[in-house]
């Protein structure tokens, strides 16, 4: 098919481009041909040859204006424009360095400022997962109940049933995750290696290469110790070597024989961190293990969508209600379908947008700053451009002029930007909580540069229309007169830069009060009362349960033994141990009823199974009844000790020492694995937050640590006593215990609180950017209106006007626009609040306070922006100013 | 300078230059410029250097293609040749000429109306 004359006519005239001398003197020979044919056409008719050369010429017209027409005719004559007035901008701000100056770096820090925060955006939230068609890959998690939130993963007995029924799913795996000491006693550091089951490759859609992925007897219980490592291991483990598969990994003192090398494209961005090792997962479908521990992803039919597959999930989960209701305790427990997001990014993805927000704000306001400079710029300009539009200039041309100058000023900006982001990414990956999926994947790509390009064309384009709106609009009579007088002050013009000024002051006002907002909120949570004191407070674990600890009577003895030991040290005040270490990662539940109460029953209490010295070391204060004593762990004497939001919950009024728990039992159905013989409660302690600051207090039953209850963690609170002494006490009190990994609470605390610092420190940042910014651009309009009013108000003193009255006028043409931008703001931020509600612990809507506390912040900033240029028009002398003109 | 020649309408002069080449096979730019002037017994104004403009303009549109070929006394010189897609084009340019012409042609015929 022909292609349309106007595709045809685009065709050539890109052609033209390439081939303009060859075309120039093509057409020279042509119009000398032509000449020369006619000169002898007409001395054959008899004419002189000057006559005939004269005449010839006449015939033929201007043979310039045909080679420009021609030119232009054969070309993009935009294109040559364009490239004229991009010269002609760079020779203009060539010539006002501080001018150019200025702008430059108000775009580059908006610019730089989005540009970092959009490539974060762009690798954590925006980029396709790294799968074979990431769409059909979906994960499947639990809900316990109708209230509560689903969690990413499953028990095992149901993950096999589902795996067994789906029809929805091509094919499904479940997967845990695992520390394991890589090398002979654990010399190669640690690794973080992935259990898979069965069809794990399949649903990722990468297979292992050199080598073959895990055969059906390797994934039962029982079966060879086989691993599949991935290139990074290969790399920096086994420096590439061709003849890796077959060869052994040693994890954790056991050897596996490596079958197979995952190809270099494999990622798991499910989490965090990067995977070394996959091993067979042999899972064991116990029925009575509901612990939901297993996370399932899966691959989902062609042409399935996410509703049928849901349909799919609930009929597999109403069949296996059917024929195994024991494994049901709640109401409402169900499969869901969860997304990447909805189970790796939930406290990440909406702080992500907010930032993103936030710097968009910060860019409108450079952007608003810059075009405040432009405007100022186009006033002086006025005269320039009455000229060029009386020497003929079009309307359009001028305005082209214009946007050309915008975008060549917002490309410089631009440039300085996107090297200004690479540093501020650096930096936020530095900053950046641990656990954000993907985030070492982060950089300014070509995603990131087409996103900035179109913010630096659209500012471009804007700055543009801004500074030759005045020239423009006015007609050739009004402003030639106007500018040639040179004291332009156009109330249109100062109208539009007071507008911008109030448009500044609001997007500050929404930027402060945010950052009031979040800081405020993390510096309560910072000095949360967490009810016990962490100072010098450490933790005593280890990665893997010791053997020790595996027989009861060896393990008391074992813990007593090191509590004793690491009490002893000098400088230490006391050691004690818990179950749940405070702080840490996660707490520990169990449902529980009251003893002849069946009303009175919950599914989720926290358990703590503790020695006698843990009240002492944490400071636990007592409210009724008694802690628990040495003789109740002696004889295992059924006691528990409850905090007070637990007394307080069930009975608000009632005293309940003597009372009895049964442990494990939630709505008369009993957890399998749990103890049958009912606790008495034998005292109430105040509440503590072991969970952290940003954790609700939850209702807490301590129980004494007999040895039954699982791998202790050691606690004491030793000020100034080293690493080393208290690893060496370990070492001491048994030879058989593996070095343990000590962390104080401070750093606990603190890696609690990164997501928060974060949130709170960049909004902070950004709105001290944007106060910077609004203080430059009051600045701008003040001296602006200073330097043109200097005539009039030399005239109103003469005329009798106080200095002072003076002042007022001029502070108040820069601070009336920033009063109505402040209420502006101010309602915004109200309005904007919500979304930041939860973005840092604590953070509820906006308070009056601190409403009030950004005004004054803001208004204090423009005052000081105003006074500086004002000042100078209280100088001013009447007698001078008169004669000015 | 005489008043009597009529301005070449905007537009004709692609319409008189794609018949021409039509009519006459591929010409150079000179060999276009006598055509003209010599179907209009001499009574258009035109200045010669515009053909070479019509002459790109009907080039970028894919109605006629150049080549440099030989001239008369042995002169490089560059031909045009209408095209499949100009014959097409002149075609319709043509059909809807005449009907204008036509309709033109009629209204001026038209005599005052008698009461």
């Amino acid at each position: 098919m022909a292609a349309p004359a106007w595709l045809r006519t685009l065709l050539s005239k890109l052609g033209a481009c390439v081939h303009r001398r060859r075309d120039d003197a093509a057409l020279d020979d042509e119009i000398a041909l032509h000449l020369t044919l006619m000169e002898e056409r007409l001395r054959a008719q008899g004419l002189s040859a000057s006559e005939a050369r004269r005449e010839a010429r006449r015939a033929f017209g201007g043979v310039q204006q045909l080679r420009e027409s021609h030119r232009s005719g054969r070309g993009f004559a935009w294109l040559t424009g364009a490239a004229q007035d991009s010269a002609y901008a760079l020779r203009m701000l060539r010539r006002q360095p501080a001018f150019a100056a200025v702008a430059i770096l108000t775009l580059a820090l908006g610019i730089g400022a989005n540009t970092a925060v959009f490539s974060v955006v762009e690798a954590v939230l925006l980029r396709p997962l790294p799968y074979p068609s990431p769409d059909r890959v979906e994960r499947v998690g639990w809900i316990w109940n109708d209230r509560g939130p689903a969690t990413g993963a499953m028990a095992p007995f149901k993950f096999e049933y589902l795996r067994t029924q789906t029809a929805a799913f091509e094919s499904v795996a479940t997967w845990v995750v695992a520390t394991r000491d890589v090398g002979a006693r654990g010399a190669g550091g640690s690794a973080t290696v992935l259990r898979v089951s069965h069809d794990f490759f399949d649903v990722v859609g990468s297979r292992p290469s050199p080598g073959r992925a895990f055969s059906g007897d390797e994934q039962t219980p029982g079966g060879p110790d086989v691993a599949v490592i991935t290139d990074a291991c290969w790399t920096a483990r086994f420096g590439r070597d061709s003849g890796v598969v077959g060869s052994t990994l040693i994890l954790d003192d056991r050897a596996y024989t490596i079958v197979g090398v995952m190809p270099p494209a494999f990622e798991f961005p499910e989490i965090a961190s990067p995977v070394e090792a996959i091993l067979p997962l042999a899972l064991r479908a116990n029925p009575g293990d509901l612990g939901a521990n297993y996370q399932v992803i899966g691959r989902v039919r062609a042409g399935l969508d996410r509703a049928a597959v849901q349909a799919d999930l609930d009929g597999i989960v109403d069949r296996l209600r059917r024929e195994r209701p024991e494994q049901f305790s709640g109401v409402g427990e169900r499969a869901v379908l969860m997304t990447f997001q909805e189970i790796n990014l939930t406290d990440v993805a909406r702080p992500l947008w907010l930032l993103l927000a936030g710097v968009g704000v910060v860019l409108l306001i450079a952007c608003t700053n810059v075009a405040n400079l432009l405007l100022a710029r186009g006033t002086t300009r006025l005269h320039e451009l009455a000229i060029r539009r009386a020497l003929g200039a079009s309307r359009t041309r001028i305005v082209r002029q214009g946007i050309t100058e915008g975008i060549v000023l917002s490309a410089l900006g631009g440039a300085a930007g996107v090297a200004l982001g690479g540093a501020g990414v650096r930096a936020f990956i530095h900053l950046a909580p641990a656990g954000i999926p993907r985030m070492d994947q982060v950089r300014l790509d070509g995603l990131v540069l087409a996103y900035t390009t179109f913010v630096v064309l659209v500012t471009g384009v804007l700055f543009g229309l801004a500074s030759t709106e005045l020239g423009g609009r006015r007609g050739v009579s009004a402003s030639v007169p106007v500018a040639a007088r040179g004291t332009v002050n156009t109330p249109a013009g100062r109208r539009l830069r007071q507008w911008l000024i109030g448009v500044e002051a609001g997007l500050a006002m929404l930027l402060l009060v945010a950052a009031a907002l979040l800081s405020s909120a993390f510096y309560q949570l910072t000095r949360t009362d967490l009810g016990f004191d962490p100072r010098g407070l450490v933790a005593i674990s280890f990665r893997r349960p010791p053997a020790v600890f595996r027989t009861v009577d060896r393990g008391h003895a074992t813990e007593r033994a090191l509590v004793a030991q690491l009490a002893a040290l000098p400088g230490v005040a006391g050691a004690a141990t818990t179950t749940v270490a405070p702080l840490g990662e996660r707490g520990y539940n169990m449902p529980m009823t009251v003893e002849g109460r069946p009303d009175l029953t919950e599914g989720a209490i926290e358990w703590r199974a503790v020695s006698r010295e843990y009240a002492d070391l944490m400071g636990l204060r007592l409210l009724a009844g008694r802690w628990l004593a040495d003789d109740d762990v002696a004889a295992r004497r059924p006691v528990t000790v409850i905090n007070a939001s637990f007394a307080a919950r069930y009975w608000p009024e009632a005293n309940p020492i003597g009372l009895r728990i049964l442990p494990g039992v939630f709505r008369g159905e009993r957890r399998q694995g749990t103890n049958p013989t009912s606790l008495e409660i034998i005292g109430v302690v105040d509440d503590v937050r072991d969970l952290g600051p940003t954790k609700a207090v939850r209702r807490t039953a301590f129980i004494p640590q007999t040895g039954t209850e699982g791998v202790p963690v050691f606690l004491v609170r030793a000020l100034g006593v080293s690493t080393d002494a208290l690893r060496a006490a370990v070492r001491q009190a048994d030879a058989a215990l593996p070095d343990p990994v000590v962390s104080t609470f401070e750093s606990r605390l603190a890696s609690r609180l990164a997501k928060d610092r974060l949130a709170s420190g960049l909004t902070g940042l950004f709105a001290a950017v944007a106060l910077a910014l609004t203080a430059i651009g009051i600045y701008g309009v003040v001296s602006w209106v200073v330097r043109h009013a200097t005539r009039e108000i030399g005239l109103r003193m003469a005329l009798g006007a106080t200095r002072a009255r003076v002042l007022r006028q001029v502070l108040w043409r820069g601070l009336l626009p920033v009063s109505v931008g402040l209420v502006a703001g101010g309602g915004a931020s109200l309005a904007a609040s919500r979304y930041l509600v939860g973005l840092v612990v604590g953070a509820a809507r906006v308070s009056p306070g601190v409403m009030l506390a950004a005004a004054g912040v803001l208004t204090l900033t423009a005052i000081v922006a105003a006074c500086v240029p004002a000042r100078r028009a209280m100088a001013i002398d009447p007698a001078v100013a008169l004669r000015m003109e | 300078m005489d008043h009597g020649r009529p301005e070449v309408l905007q537009g004709t002069l692609d319409l008189m230059i794609l018949k021409a080449l039509d009519a006459l096979g591929p010409l150079h730019g000179f060999g276009v410029a006598r055509r003209l002037e010599q179907v209009s017994d001499g009574v258009l104004r035109l200045n010669e250097g515009t053909v070479y403009t019509a002459l790109l303009r009907l080039g970028q549109r894919g109605w006629i293609r150049s080549s440099w070929g030989v001239s008369e006394r042995n002169r490089k010189a560059r031909f045009y040749a209408i095209t499949g897609a100009g014959r097409r084009r002149l075609a319709r340019e043509e059909q809807g000429w005449k009907q204008i012409a036509g309709i033109v042609d009629r209204v001026m015929r038209l005599a005052p109306e008698k009461e």
